[in-house]
């Protein structure tokens, strides 16, 4: 029953490194540029905090899928490539879409942090920049943690949707062996599997990292 | 002398105990023992207090009494029925007992007086209007009856606690039992709370009250039932536990307050 | 692919919005119906996973993480191709879409809800119980109404993104928005367009529930 994963393992094999390579990938750009957004909303005043909105509520009211579609099919006609290769698209799209929502938990954390920690902090003659750094951002970040596991969380899960614009990963090629070999039933569920798994592997260990640290987040 | 201090008013009348614990023991969902066959009786018209330190088990027994923990031996003898065998209505028990909570418990997303009809509304199916009717009159008797309309959140503690107090009242109770109703107060507030509780005790009201305030334990109190660990340590009219305490683990007891608070009520 | 060297076609983009609007209603009846079922079921979900029998607990534990942790549209086509060699039933694919969505949504919402009761302390359901109301009515009267504002912010984002997730649905040939966006360009080649238009039409319908969303957590949202 489950020789079908002995058969097509080439395609297995390759939809698991293009899936593990495509998470990685949108895990650093979408955390990386949704703490800078997030920061620069948060710190940045008015005129930043609502120009940068625009995009982020954008990306946050359209499907993924049509995000993906978009910047697959349409945005090489905006900047005339005609071509965009879907590994490309898919980091892109998705990375657009998670930084989009990091940056929102980012601002969030920020914001938690209570006024009277700041002029805790102030009070033993730190500059704004040294309250920021010691005193706000810490605590922050440690609050910040579990809503953006999940949201890494939700990344993988979506993955799944770079299938679309026929990026190899996982998703993908289980769809080719399943028209190939004609046993939907062993590849999809055992994916099922796979992406549970991934999934609660990551919940977990962002769980514990939290658990050990969650008492210094919460002032 | 010893004798004089230890009568016991309403047991030496003859009449049943309210209630009746007796040799009750109970543990928690995760193995904590927390009571160990303890035995006391209320009379009617008594008003009992339950002392001892943090963790001995007065709250775990007082909610007992209101059948909000499962006793796991000995029996709860309420209005003279065994309430520990199996076909009790739990809830008819709870109708006829009141309970007063150390963080007030109001009901935060319902106004003052609604809070104090919604017991009678729901569990007695009285009509609203009714019910309304007695909820006024019970906020006027704890001094509150302009802040019907408000929400809980806009009073202060004292305030909250004295509504509580009155929503337990709109039952019309056979026990009101109290679980340290002033430690959650500032100090100007508690004053406020016990006075409405001692109105309560002259009007004859039947009290099982948990407190750390000793003044109202002595002057208020008919007996007095010291714990220590899930235990009873001693128990009997407040005069004889805190002028004699006859045993170590009382007067260690006491020992510990009085370095607190530095006020023992002596006579 | 077409190569077109000349700019927007207006007239294209603008004549897109006609037979978008037809999906659009295709993707309100998902989101409606889905969430119609998803609510009783998600209630019944969370009350078995705070029932008092183990084992009942860790069953209904189970189905929720499964249907949380998994991707919605390897759910979707695990209903389209799996369930029938199952089960012998073949659904339509408008079906399909309900029953996958409809277990992934009732999972999410599950989740909500019991999280919203545990919220709430104890001695709350104590102080109802101990006036002489049944576990039914503390629950109606006391629990329920508390823990409402505290899962409304929730609530709301899990609508938002079911109402983000239909577009899946195109994978499967239900004809929603995103389905009729990718057969217009099709037979237009108006890619450009097209799939602006398309896009528009999702932020058309979805900016206003975002933002309702946005301002309930901002409303009601637990601080700290
Ligand atoms: N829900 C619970 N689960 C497990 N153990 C509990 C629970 N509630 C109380 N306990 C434990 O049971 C024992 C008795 O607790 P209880 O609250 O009755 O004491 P108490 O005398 O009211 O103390 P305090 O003066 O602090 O209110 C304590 O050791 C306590 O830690
Ligand atoms: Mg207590």
């Amino acid at each position: 029953m489950f020789d079908v994963f002995f058969d097509y393992r080439g395609l297995f094999i390759e939809g698991l490194l293009v899936t593990l390579q495509l998470n990685a990938i949108v895990v650093v750009l979408s955390v990386a540029g949704g703490a800078l957004i997030g920061v620069a909303r948060h710190y940045g005043g008015k005129i930043v905090r609502v120009v940068l909105g625009i995009p982020v509520d954008i990306l946050r009211s359209i499907p993924l899928l049509v995000v993906l579609i978009w910047v697959f099919f349409a945005s090489p006609m905006v900047f005339g490539t005609r071509y965009i290769d879907p590994f490309v698209a898919a980091v892109i799209g998705l990375s657009l879409t998670q930084g989009a929502y990091i940056s929102e938990i980012v601002r969030g954390g920020l914001a938690s942090v209570r006024s009277t920690q700041t002029r805790a902090g102030l009070a033993l003659g730190m500059t704004r920049t040294q309250v920021v750094t010691r005193v706000v951002a810490p605590q922050a970040l440690i609050r910040m943690l579990p809503p953006i596991g999940s949201q890494v969380a939700i990344g993988i899960k979506d993955s799944t949707l770079a299938s679309v614009i026929a990026v190899p990963e996982l998703f993908r090629q289980s769809q080719i062996v399943i028209g190939d070999s004609m046993q939907p039933f062993v590849v999809l569920t055992t994916l099922m599997v796979f992406y549970f798994v991934l999934v609660m592997i990551v919940v977990r260990l962002i769980d514990m990292l939290y658990t050990r640290v969650a008492a210094r987040g919460a002032s | 002398m010893t004798d004089s201090l230890d009568t016991r008013k309403m047991a030496m009348s003859g009449a049943e105990p309210l209630v009746l614990l007796d040799g009750i023991s109970h543990a928690y969902p995760n193995g904590k023992v927390s009571l160990t066959e303890l035995s006391f009786a209320v009379h009617p018209g008594e008003v009992v207090c339950l002392l001892g330190p943090s963790g001995s088990g007065k709250s775990t027994a007082i909610r007992c009494v209101n059948m909000l923990e499962p006793v796991t031996a000995g029996r709860l003898v309420f209005e003279g029925i065994d309430v520990t065998a199996k076909d009790v209505n739990q809830v008819e028990v709870r109708k006829r007992v009141g309970m007063v909570f150390q963080n007030f418990e109001l009901f935060p997303h319902m106004s003052v007086l609604k809070n104090v009809a919604i017991g009678p509304i729901v569990s007695l199916k009285r009509p609203k209007a009714e019910a309304y009717d007695l909820a006024r009159e019970l906020l006027a008797k704890v001094g509150l009856s302009d802040k019907g309309d408000v929400l809980p959140s806009q009073l202060s503690g004292g305030q909250q606690q004295r509504v509580a107090i009155a929503r337990a009242l709109a039952m019309q109770p056979d026990v009101m039992l109290f679980d340290e109703p002033t430690s959650a107060l500032d100090p100007e507030m508690v004053g406020e709370v016990l006075a409405v509780m001692r109105k309560l005790a002259e009007e004859g009201m039947t009290m099982v009250v948990v407190t750390h305030e000793m003044r109202f334990a002595r002057n208020v109190a008919d007996w007095v039932v010291v714990m220590e660990d899930g235990r009873l340590v001693e128990e009997g009219t407040p005069e004889r536990i805190f002028e004699q305490p006859r045993m170590e683990r009382t007067r260690a007891f006491f020992g510990k307050l009085e370095e607190q608070d530095g006020v023992l009520p002596t006579g | 692919m077409i190569a077109r060297t000349v700019g927007f076609e207006w007239d294209a983009f603008g004549s897109s919005f006609a037979p978008l609007l037809e999906g659009a209603v295709m993707t309100v009846v998902l989101t409606v119906v889905v969430m119609l079922l998803s609510v009783p079921i998600g209630v019944g979900l969370a009350l078995l996973r705070l029932s008092r029998h183990k084992v009942v607990r860790a069953i209904a534990t189970g189905w929720v993480e499964v249907w949380r942790a998994t991707p919605v549209l390897l759910q979707l086509f695990w209903v389209f191709y799996v369930l029938p060699a199952l089960t012998g039933i073949t659904l339509s694919p408008f079906l399909v879409a309900i029953v996958a969505f409809t277990g992934h949504v009732s999972a999410f919402l599950s989740e909500t809800f019991r999280a919203g009761i545990a919220s709430i302390r104890p001695q709350q359901r104590q102080a109802a119980l101990s006036l002489g109301m049944t576990p039914a009515q503390s629950f109606i009267v006391v629990v329920g109404p508390q823990a409402w504002w505290r899962i409304l912010p929730a609530f709301a984002n899990t609508w938002v993104s079911l109402f983000k997730d239909t577009a899946l649905v195109s994978t499967i040939a239900v004809a929603d928005i995103s389905y009729i966006g990718l057969q217009l360009r099709q037979e237009t080649f108006m890619t450009l367009e097209v799939l602006t238009a398309m896009a528009l039409m999702y932020l058309a319908l979805g900016y206003p529930q975002a933002k309702l969303a946005d301002w309930l957590e901002r409303r009601f949202g637990v601080k700290e």
